[in-house]
């Protein structure tokens, strides 16, 4: 584990903005929004903060959460995807800009689901469980104290002020030891306009030698398409992730222990360079 | 391998601190931005807050009276509450102390309860005890009973060895009776034989010639008596007198050979006995009476005859003129006796309960003595003071009274009512006839019972039988229902003789009249009839 790159990704926020365009406002639209989200959080634990501040204005409809829904770039948002996942996959183009998200009231399209508090829990931690299942067959949730995950899931609500507490339940999680090493990293690869991409894939070669994240991901496009293969070929694409480049020949192992978001997931996003 | 692992490493901090850096201008402006917001927010409440205030001065006045007429209400409830609050303090306060008294008084009484149970147990206890003598008391009485029927169909048996042993001694009794008297004739016989021979002897002695006086001796023993100053127990019947028409309620020697009778057909009548004693005739008629006379009574020297009547009067009459002097009216009932009194006063009793005090000059009432019991008889001229009288009772008793207190000075209760009074010469004893079939002689002074007369066949036969004393008082007579004259000696009580006027047991004795001069028995009957005993 290297504490230095946990606490910087742990501590790394990205700059939103939220516009309200309701359908039928009277005395025209407020002001955007502005605020710093951490990566690690959810825009379901956010969202709450964001409608206050539009329903403090002295008239005008009040907007609730179970009757709006969000949207970028004219594509309904995925609350229950981390926050940092979600920005890497908007600003693949233009670098270090704001998100832009606007706060709709109108009737939300049927590819939008709305996640709560309580249901995005539940979804964590299901991710959980699902990564600790594919590296160790989740002997160690299984052994794990209830108020310990949900500890964990306390401290991702409270980012970024519960680093220690974060750090020693991730630490049990990440742990490994000479026989007992994990047997399949959990891996998500998120490529444009697609549904991200999961494969089974080991830490080690065959051989015995460190597979890297370069080469984990293409194993996992060439799983999932047969057209990715051409494309691989030519430019090895970009690797996305917290807002920078991951360099091709980071060990898979390296990147599941320090990389991984709060679920312990590695959310990677593709950016393919045009020529 | 360590450098490539480190390179990456490396690569990786670098790139996340140029993003840092990159992105820190951003940061920097979104806090500021943040900060600038939550100003801007503050500010805008303020002012809303102010805004809101102007808003409302508008119609201040309106709200303050709105309000003034809630505070009026809030007072309103509040007194209202107040008042409900006392009042529920007071019923607290009254319910309080009605608890405690009545708590109080369950524990008395249940106190009361533990005393009463204890009490209850142990009178069980004398229950139990008094069932188990109980039912031995009754094993006993069982047995008991059985006894007594067995000692029941004794007695009967007794009894009527009793009843004949009672005969035998009655017809014993008779004979010897008939014998005593027989003794008596005897001995008297004797005793007129031993003068005879005593007084031939002497005129054998003394003179011898004269004649005369042997004559005069020997010829009347019968004059000799009369002269004798002791009473002579009657011997032989005389004669037997038709009087009345009905009863003859009462007889009465005028004089040695006069006496009067009294009847039921309402006549008075004086006749005079005949010298040789055998007969009498009908000296007069004293008539005036409406109802039958009850008793006689007249003055010392007889000149007056007083009849008292069931026609409620008392009459009065000169004897020698046979005139009637005054009529005494007043009593409500039949008068059963009156009594000349003191020395012109008539005293009366009658069956209306009052006695009755009678002035003979001017014929009027004195005074009336409420007795409140029917008077049977009365007598006048006892004791020491001229102004006493006696009166005999229904209600079982003899009055004593003093003519001047209207209340009994003493009474003596006999055992059943009294029928008839009669006192002695000296005026000292009083002989009272009783239904319970005695005679009782009563001291006038103390008022004790001396003597008591009493003999087997002896029955009173009606509630105006008359007892009386024999002249000189030495002896008490008293007639009974079975037509007999039963004749005691006052000091020894014994009975001296039994003469009988008829031989059936029928006539029932009503009065009887002892001669002044000591010889000579009048007895009445209920059938006519007046007999001489001499």
């Amino acid at each position: 584990m290297d504490y230095e790159v946990c606490r910087k990704v742990w501590e790394s926020h990205v700059p939103c903005q939220f516009t309200l365009q309701s359908s039928g406002g009277t005395h025209g639209e407020p002001l955007p929004f502005y605020t710093m989200l951490p990566r690690f959080s959810y825009l379901a634990l956010a969202i709450q903060k964001v409608l206050s501040s539009f329903n403090r204005r002295d008239d005008g409809e009040k907007v609730h959460s179970d009757k709006m829904w969000l949207e970028h770039n004219g594509i309904p948002l995925k609350m229950y995807i981390p926050i940092g996942v979600i920005y890497d996959q908007a600003n693949l183009s233009e670098n270090d800009s704001i998100l832009e998200i606007i706060v709709r009231t109108s009737q939300p399209p049927p590819q939008f689901q709305m996640v709560d508090r309580d249901m995005m829990e539940a979804m964590f931690m299901q991710n959980i469980k699902e990564a600790d299942y594919l590296k160790t067959k989740a002997e160690i949730t299984k052994n794990m104290m209830k108020d310990e995950s949900a500890q964990l899931w306390r401290s991702v609500c409270n980012i970024p002020d519960n680093f220690d507490e974060f750090w020693t339940i991730v630490q049990k999680l990440m742990e490994t030891s000479e026989g007992n090493e994990f047997a399949h990293i959990p891996l998500r690869v998120y490529v444009k306009n697609q549904a991200f991409k999961q494969a089974l894939i080991t830490a080690k070669h065959p051989d015995g030698s460190l597979r890297t994240i370069g080469e984990a991901v293409s194993d996992v496009l060439s799983s999932s398409s047969s057209s990715s293969t051409d494309s691989q070929s030519e430019h090895p694409p970009r690797l996305i992730s917290h807002g920078i480049d991951i360099p091709h020949h980071t060990p898979l192992i390296f990147a599941a222990k320090n990389l991984s978001y709060p679920d312990n997931f590695i959310h990677v996003v593709l950016l393919l360079v045009v020529p | 391998m360590t450098d490539n692992r480190t390179s990456f490493r490396l690569e990786i901090l670098n790139r996340l601190c140029k993003r840092e850096r990159q992105q820190r201008c951003v940061k920097d402006m979104f806090k500021n931005y943040s900060l600038l917001d939550e100003q801007l927010q503050q500010s805008h409440r303020s002012r809303s807050v102010s805004v809101n205030d102007e808003h409302f001065k508008g119609n201040v006045n309106d709200r303050l009276a709105v309000m003034k007429e809630e505070m009026a209400n809030v007072y309103r409830m509040k007194s209202k509450n107040d008042q409900d609050l006392i009042d529920a303090n007071r019923k607290l306060a009254d319910s309080e102390s009605r608890y405690s008294l009545v708590s109080s008084q369950r524990d008395k009484l249940r106190i009361e309860t533990d005393a009463i149970v204890k009490k209850m147990t142990v009178l069980e206890n004398e229950l139990a005890e008094l069932k188990e003598e109980n039912s031995v008391i009754n094993t006993e009485r069982v047995s008991l009973v059985a006894t007594c029927n067995y000692l029941t169909e004794k007695k009967t048996q007794l009894d009527n060895e009793r009843f004949q042993l009672l005969n035998r001694i009655r017809e014993l009794q008779e004979k010897s009776a008939e014998f005593m008297n027989a003794e008596i004739a005897l001995q008297e016989e004797r005793a007129q034989m031993r003068i005879r021979e005593q007084i031939a002897k002497a005129t054998a002695d003394l003179n011898l010639g004269d004649e005369r006086a042997s004559s005069a001796f020997g010829t009347s023993p019968e004059t000799l008596d009369e002269f004798m100053m002791t009473d002579v127990l009657p011997s032989e019947v005389k004669f037997k007198l038709s009087t009345h028409d009905g009863e003859v309620h009462d007889v009465e020697w005028m004089s040695d050979d006069t006496f009067a009778t009294a009847g039921s057909d309402s006549k008075v009548q004086i006749w005079r006995v005949s010298p040789n004693k055998t007969d009498a005739s009908k000296v007069s008629t004293l008539s005036g009476c409406l109802g039958p006379v009850n008793r006689l009574d007249y003055d010392s020297q007889r000149h007056v005859c007083l009849a008292s009547s069931n026609d409620k009067t008392c009459r009065l009459w000169n004897i020698d003129s046979q005139r009637l002097l005054s009529t005494f009216s007043g009593h409500t009932d039949k008068v059963s006796s009156a009594r000349l009194f003191q020395s012109h006063n008539v005293i009366s009793g009658s069956a209306d309960r009052t006695i009755k005090n009678w002035d003979i000059s001017s014929i009027r009432c004195l005074k009336s003595y409420l007795v409140g019991s029917t008077v049977f008889d009365i007598v006048a001229k006892c004791g020491v003071s001229q102004s006493s009288f006696i009166s005999s009772h229904f209600d079982k008793k003899v009055r004593f009274w003093d003519a001047r207190s209207s209340d009994a000075t003493y009474s003596v209760e006999l055992g059943q009512k009294v029928s008839s009074l009669d006192i002695s010469m000296d005026g000292l004893q009083v002989l009272a006839s009783s239904r319970d079939d005695t005679l009782s002689l009563i001291d006038v002074r103390n008022y004790g019972i001396i003597h008591l007369y009493s003999a087997e066949q002896y029955k009173t036969s009606c509630d105006s039988t008359r007892a009386i004393f024999s002249s000189t008082g030495e002896y008490v007579l008293a007639g009974s229902s079975n037509s007999s004259v039963f004749i005691w000696n006052t000091k020894t009580t014994k009975l001296e003789k039994v003469v009988k006027t008829a031989r059936s047991d029928s006539a029932q004795i009503m009065s009887l009249a002892w001669n002044p001069s000591g010889r000579g028995l009048l007895a009445c009957d209920r059938q006519k009839t007046c007999t001489l005993w001499r």
